[in-house]
């Protein structure tokens, strides 16, 4: 009997670990091959990493990196001021409407980017109109398309503490609204914050068909330019984002973890 | 602090078509501490909510020291507040909460201040522990601490005991009534536990569907239930038939003085199991049911022709209790109410 369970597990370890190596070729190969190939030429990396040279040799790349950095920052910043306390006062006051709002938040999730930008094309001619055609008006637009991620990342973590009794606790002691949100409810979800904040910046550095279509600039448009004049940078730089966003939901997951460990 | 008087003026609280609150009256003295105590949804955290501020009533006012404050956020209401949910803030330590308050109003020394008040709940070592390093039973009582540092005009204490385990209930309640007898701030006190409420009141406010049934001591609540829903909610009753004549009812054979007068014929009587006295004896009719032990006392169920009657007796008479011993049973002529 003993026999048969130990072949059994050792069947088992053996499966396990052919599904993880087939699958991590899978994944890596891509990754491999573009490491090999954006280091044929000695020069890319070394440039990519010196901005002034970079600023020179490729205008565009750069406008586009500062562009992205920005929409991101910017998309963050206005997700965080719109959603936070909306969800805070959902959960607060009007809680019957939660539905609703998780509802409308999830909404882009289900629509596809091309039927998006149909929609947002009038919108950015009112857009351009009123504010120019500068590549940080996609905020707005992105701010919609992140939604979904960092509504459910922030609704985690207000269910992770009794929001309705802190607010009433620090209303009773003589704080005003401002207070409560500031010093009581935004300590307490300063990880799900995060974790929102970097999904956002993760998901703008990724962005392409909204830019593309309504023509804007960011990083992935740039990528795509480039690698009709220069397919060794292009890769490299494409493989630099994609690092960077790993590292972001490295960091994500890390936070999680830590904030698991305190609860 | 010396207290101020609290009224709660024909307070009206609808949620659709229930009513919480229907006409509700209450006034506190000043330093004085009232329990209010009824049944799960019978209005008595609503009118606390509504004193607090953190709820609206739909008509009616609230006089706090003569001034109405009625329409006041409840953020410049001044009270101090303890709920049932552990309410300390996460991401301070037990000093910093207490702090939090009287930094809110820039009151100079608060550092100081915060360690009196940690040390007036018995905490002044664990100062610098976050609520989670901390028991159910001191959170609450940081949280009374934080609450009584912002010197309140009234202390409002939500079910602050109910989330906590038998032992630590009885000791913190013990330590409220301590506290608020030494600092003197009026006090509102909610809770469904009777025995907290008797014990830690100066005065009962009985509740039912909105009203107040009864506004009393607590000696008086349990022995003189003005209504049989208190008498009924407030302890054990055992419910007899008996026959009013004059003012007295007679129950089981013996004549018991009634709480308020009736007009007369059959009814239900209330009477408390420590009231029924229960003895051995050959040659009576009725016979012992059940026995329990509880401790200092024990409860014995006794059947007299088809009525149930449930004595308290010492523990020291069980042996002598069994199942199925014949029993005469006393009743002590203690005034009783009528359902």
């Amino acid at each position: 009997m003993a026999g048969v369970a130990v072949r059994r597990a050792r069947r088992q370890r053996a499966f396990r670990w052919t599904v993880l190596l087939l699958l991590g070729a899978f994944f890596l190969f891509p990754l491999f091959a573009m490491i090999e190939f954006s280091t044929r030429d000695v020069e890319t990396w070394p440039l990519l990493v010196d901005w002034p040279r970079l600023t020179e040799t490729y205008p565009d790349l750069a406008a586009g990196i500062v562009a992205s950095l920005g929409q991101a920052a910017l998309t963050s910043l206005l997700m965080l001021v719109l959603l936070v306390p909306t969800a805070i006062w959902v959960r607060l006051r009007l809680p019957k409407l939660r539905p609703l709002v998780e509802f409308l938040c999830l909404l882009p999730l289900t629509i596809p980017a091309i039927v998006l930008v149909v929609g947002l094309a009038p919108v950015y001619a009112w857009v351009n109109y009123f504010l120019g055609g500068s590549s940080l008006t996609l905020v707005f637009a992105y701010t919609i398309l992140v939604l979904p991620y960092a509504y459910r990342a922030i609704d985690a973590g207000l269910s992770a503490i009794d929001v309705k009794t802190l607010a009433e606790a620090a209303r009773s002691l003589g704080a005003g609204w401002t207070t409560v949100i500031w010093r009581v409810v935004l300590p307490n979800i300063r990880s799900a914050v995060l974790s929102a904040a970097f999904l956002t910046v993760a998901l703008v550095l990724g962005e392409f068909t909204i830019a593309s279509l309504l023509h804007r600039t960011n990083l992935q448009v740039a990528i795509d330019y480039l690698g009709k004049s220069s397919a060794t940078m292009s890769v490299a730089v494409s493989l630099a984002a994609l690092l960077l966003a790993f590292l972001l939901l490295l960091l994500l997951s890390l936070f999680g973890s830590r904030k698991e460990k305190t609860r | 602090m010396s207290g101020v008087a609290v009224h709660l003026d024909g307070l009206r609280r609808t949620f659709g078509a229930t009513h919480a609150l229907d006409d509700l009256d209450l006034s506190i003295e000043p330093g004085e501490l009232i329990a209010l105590l009824g049944p799960s949804g019978c209005g008595k955290t609503t009118a606390l909510r509504i004193l607090a501020g953190l709820d609206e009533a739909n008509a009616g006012r609230v006089l706090v020291g003569g001034k109405d404050v009625t329409r006041l956020p409840a953020n410049r209401r001044n009270m101090g507040m303890v709920f049932q949910a552990y309410s300390l803030f996460p991401h301070l330590d037990a000093q910093r909460n207490v702090e939090f308050g009287l930094r809110l109003r820039g009151r100079k020394g608060a550092a100081e201040r915060a360690r009196e008040m940690l040390d007036l709940v018995g905490l002044a070592g664990f100062a610098n522990r976050f609520p989670q390093q901390l028991s159910g039973g001191q959170q609450q009582r940081v949280a009374l601490a934080r609450a009584l540092a912002i010197e309140p005009e009234v202390l409002l204490l939500d079910e602050p005991l109910s989330a906590l385990d038998a032992k630590v209930r009885v000791q913190l309640r013990d330590e409220i009534r301590r506290i608020q007898t030494e600092v003197g701030t009026t006090t509102l006190f909610v809770t469904h536990d009777q025995e907290e409420a008797l014990a830690v009141a100066d005065r009962v406010g009985v509740m039912r569907s909105g009203k107040l049934e009864q506004l009393a001591a607590p000696s008086e609540i349990y022995l003189r239930p003005a209504t049989a829903f208190v008498a009924d909610f407030v302890g054990l009753s055992n419910r007899l038939p008996g026959t009013v004549d004059g003012d007295v009812v007679e129950v089981l054979g013996h004549r018991l003085p009634l709480v308020t007068p009736h007009d007369g014929g059959s009814t239900t009587a209330l009477v408390r199991p420590e009231s029924v006295q229960v003895t051995p004896d050959e040659n009576a009719e009725a016979r012992v049911l059940t026995s329990s032990f509880l401790g200092p006392t024990s409860r014995v169920t006794v059947t007299v022709g088809d009525q149930l009657v449930v004595a308290q007796v010492p523990s020291g008479d069980l042996p002598g209790l069994t199942p199925g011993t014949p029993v005469r049973i006393t009743l002590r002529p203690v005034a009783v109410a009528l359902e």
